[in-house]
């Protein structure tokens, strides 16, 4: 039995939509300084216009119900579903106005891209951008990784009794500190510690490196925030290629790790629980499945004639299999380079970007705790096959407590893991059929769907419209874990849908 | 099993400097494990 | 009525062509005869190794450090760059690089192509053994749009009465 949404509620999701997408306009102050700051004026005015268009459209949506409801749980996972397409579309405009990308959809592609911490772009000559529109860009992944929804939280804007639904509807399921209010602000503190010290360690490599002192802490700021909110985006063509360091990619690897790890795992470690991360199932299978995929890329490379090195295999190896698992997508090789190393390689990236990191962080992918729940609940099988008929066994696992596998916790990891093959062979035989290969429509999908970003060439400004918009989908799909984009689906459909109004 | 609330903002340096510790380990021990299996087949 | 506005308004906004980037203004470097871009030379790189090419391309960014007291130059050419790998004195006598203010030296570059060098941990590289400066670069022009600032003015006051007919119809409401 469905049951339709009622306009006052439609209303509602109004009102809190506008309330995310006016915080839009707030944020876009900070490019707009940098680009006073150093005297870019055209992008200054593209993101004045860019905010003032965003606060239009904010106010015009909470005009919707002046009143600033309470909130349902059905509201709040329709505006969670709908707050990245939103702040997509208004972020996009600035970018739209930049002149580095073709059209509107190419700069909506690079929002969401940026939102969903993705990392797949479209952008045109990269070299050339503007501080500013890179500021924003790489800014896009510090919003979207850290939650558009814990963003809103924190900024304190019209909360009452619905801040926990939104909490709730944006899929991090595990409550780190006692409220709300307080595990938000404390994913911001984690976020703030690791991207003060990041920044200064990357822009210190910059420095030495030769870069001066202002783009020196601009790109060591964009890549921190890149690597340790999983998004993947470069202020260079190259990506991370464009520095050749080895020094910058072992930075870029412990962020990469550091922004993989679940935010209660953070708050374990950092209250003195060390024992934590050695038992939790998650951290656990994501060690095993980094390793794995590194084996893999370590036979690959063994039998392949070009990378033969120990350099190689750790700087273009372990760095891509730890990019991959931990989605965030940054890449020292061109994109048609992946052929170059091995059809192993490429399998243990393929399975590192579909794979994917732990929950409540910023990682995309079906998520390592699934992974290990699966593999749990398939040891739990071959336990009763071979245990007398009477007998009851049961599986215990750690994550955070110790649990005792359920059916329901299997049924959902199970559920979770289907829709995302699901999503990633649908993408891949829509990319085919666009006239690609199969092997690399499949890996593009996947790093799509998984908010990964690391890509084998069909992304581009070039590609197929309908291929920009499919990736945009799988995108947002992806960052949402399905379940709030079918139910938005299903809400809109029933709108639709003729039928008798049974009373408000 | 219930936990005693303690706060993590009390000693986070220790904390963070654990991570930091922890990611390096584990990263030389794939870097290393990886080169042994890279002798081996290549 | 306010609702149409702002939907009119951004309506317009998107309507607004992408203005022609910078770069596209100034003439282009014309292709020495014999050279390739860096978009051939790494085509080129997955399908061999070890080709002596003669590359050329925009310097962009800035010389970073490279092992060996050398430097990085990567340089761009039909939508792709390439590191080069060259000798200080040479990186030393580009004295523009590629970036939003300003086109980069153009470099015309002999040297080694690698598809996974490896002195540089698998980079595709060049290792340069001459490097010449056929164009010195030079700033982009980039001049403000006043279709923007018209928009710019317009969305200003579309804000403006927003925000007060939205604190007006708060007030109403709770009064």
């Amino acid at each position: 039995m469905w049951v339709r949404f009622t306009l006052a509620e439609a209303r509602g999701i109004a009102h809190y939509l506008g309330v995310l997408v006016l915080g839009m306009a707030a944020v876009m102050l900070v490019p707009l300084v940098t680009a006073v700051a150093v005297a870019e004026w055209e992008p200054a005015l593209d993101y004045f216009i860019g905010s003032t268009v965003a606060a239009v459209i904010g106010l015009a949506l909470m005009l919707a119900d002046v009143t600033a409801p309470q909130i349902s749980h059905r509201q709040s996972l329709l505006i969670s579903a709908l707050a990245w397409l939103f702040a997509a579309l208004v972020g996009a405009v600035p970018l739209a106005l930049s002149g580095n990308y073709g059209s509107y959809l190419d700069a909506l592609f690079d929002a969401m891209s940026g939102f969903t911490t993705s990392g797949l772009t479209v952008a045109q000559d990269l070299d050339h951008m503007a501080h500013a529109h890179n500021m924003w860009r790489h800014l896009t992944h510090l919003i979207g990784g850290q939650g558009i929804i814990v963003a809103a939280i924190s900024l304190a804007i019209a909360l009452k009794g619905g801040a926990f639904s939104l909490y709730l509807a944006e899929g991090r399921d595990e409550r780190i500190l006692p409220n709300v209010m307080h595990t938000a602000r404390f994913i911001w503190f984690v976020t703030a510690v690791w991207v003060t010290i990041g920044t200064a360690a990357l822009a210190v490599i910059n420095w030495l490196s030769g870069m001066t002192a202002v783009r020196g802490l601009l790109h060591g700021f964009w890549l921190t925030i890149a690597a340790f909110d999983t998004g993947g985006f470069g202020p260079m063509s190259q990506n991370a290629l464009y520095y050749h360091s080895p020094y910058l990619e072992f930075g870029l690897l412990v962020l990469m790790l550091a922004g993989t790890f679940n935010f209660n795992l953070h708050a374990d470690l950092w209250r003195g629980d060390r024992l934590e991360v050695f038992k939790n199932i998650e951290a656990r299978t994501l060690a095993a499945n980094i390793a794995i995929c590194v084996g893999l890329v370590a036979v690959s490379f063994g039998a392949s004639s070009l990378m033969g090195t120990d350099a190689e295999l750790w700087r273009k190896g372990v760095f891509h299999i730890v990019s991959a698992n931990s989605g965030t997508g940054h890449q020292t090789v061109y994109a048609g380079q992946w052929p170059q190393m091995g059809g192993g390689a490429i399998f243990g990236v393929v399975l590192a970007m579909a794979f994917g990191g732990m929950v409540s962080s910023t990682a995309g992918g079906i998520k390592s705790l699934r992974i290990g729940l699966i593999l749990s609940s398939v040891v739990l099988s071959v336990k009763q096959a071979l245990s007398p008929t009477s007998a009851v066994v049961r599986l215990h696992f750690h994550h955070l407590v110790d649990r005792f596998l359920t059916p329901e916790i299997t049924a959902s990891a199970f559920t979770y893991f289907t829709l995302y093959v699901v999503s990633y062979i649908s993408g891949g035989v829509i990319g085919a059929a666009y006239g690609y290969a199969p092997a690399e429509a499949v890996f593009e999908s996947v790093s799509a769907a998984a908010n990964v970003g690391l890509s084998v060439g069909i992304t581009g400004p070039m590609m197929p419209t309908g291929l920009k918009v499919l990736y945009i989908v799988q995108m947002w799909s992806g960052r949402l874990e399905f379940l709030s984009l079918i139910a938005l689906v299903v809400a809109v459909f029933l709108a639709i849908k003729p039928h008798r109004r049974a009373g408000a | 099993m219930e936990r005693r609330y303690r706060s993590p903002y009390r000693h986070w340096i220790s904390g963070f400097a654990f991570e930091v510790v922890l990611f390096f380990v584990f990263l030389a021990v794939i870097a290393l494990a990886a080169s042994v299996i890279l002798r081996l087949v290549g | 009525m306010t609702r149409l506005l702002s939907l009119a308004l951004v309506v317009c906004i998107l309507a607004i062509p992408s203005p022609a980037r910078a770069a596209t203004l100034l003439p282009p470097v014309p292709l020495t005869p014999g050279a390739m871009t860096p978009a051939d030379a790494v085509e080129l790189g997955l399908a061999q190794d070890g080709v002596e090419i003669v590359l050329q391309g925009e310097a962009i960014g800035e010389a970073l450090a490279a092992p060996g007291g050398k430097r990085w130059v990567n340089l761009l050419g039909d939508a792709v760059a390439i590191g080069v790998v060259v000798d200080a004195k040479g990186a030393a006598e580009v004295t523009r690089f590629g970036e939003y203010r300003q086109r980069g030296a153009t470099l015309l570059v002999r040297g080694r192509l690698n598809s996974a060098c490896d002195d540089h941990g698998g980079d595709l590289d060049v290792h340069a053994t001459s490097v010449r400066i056929i164009d010195a670069g030079h700033t982009s022009p980039h001049v403000v749009h006043p279709n923007k600032l018209l928009f710019a003015a317009a969305a200003a006051v579309a804000a403006m009465g927003l925000v007060a007919h939205y604190r007006r119809l708060r007030r109403r409401t709770f009064l």
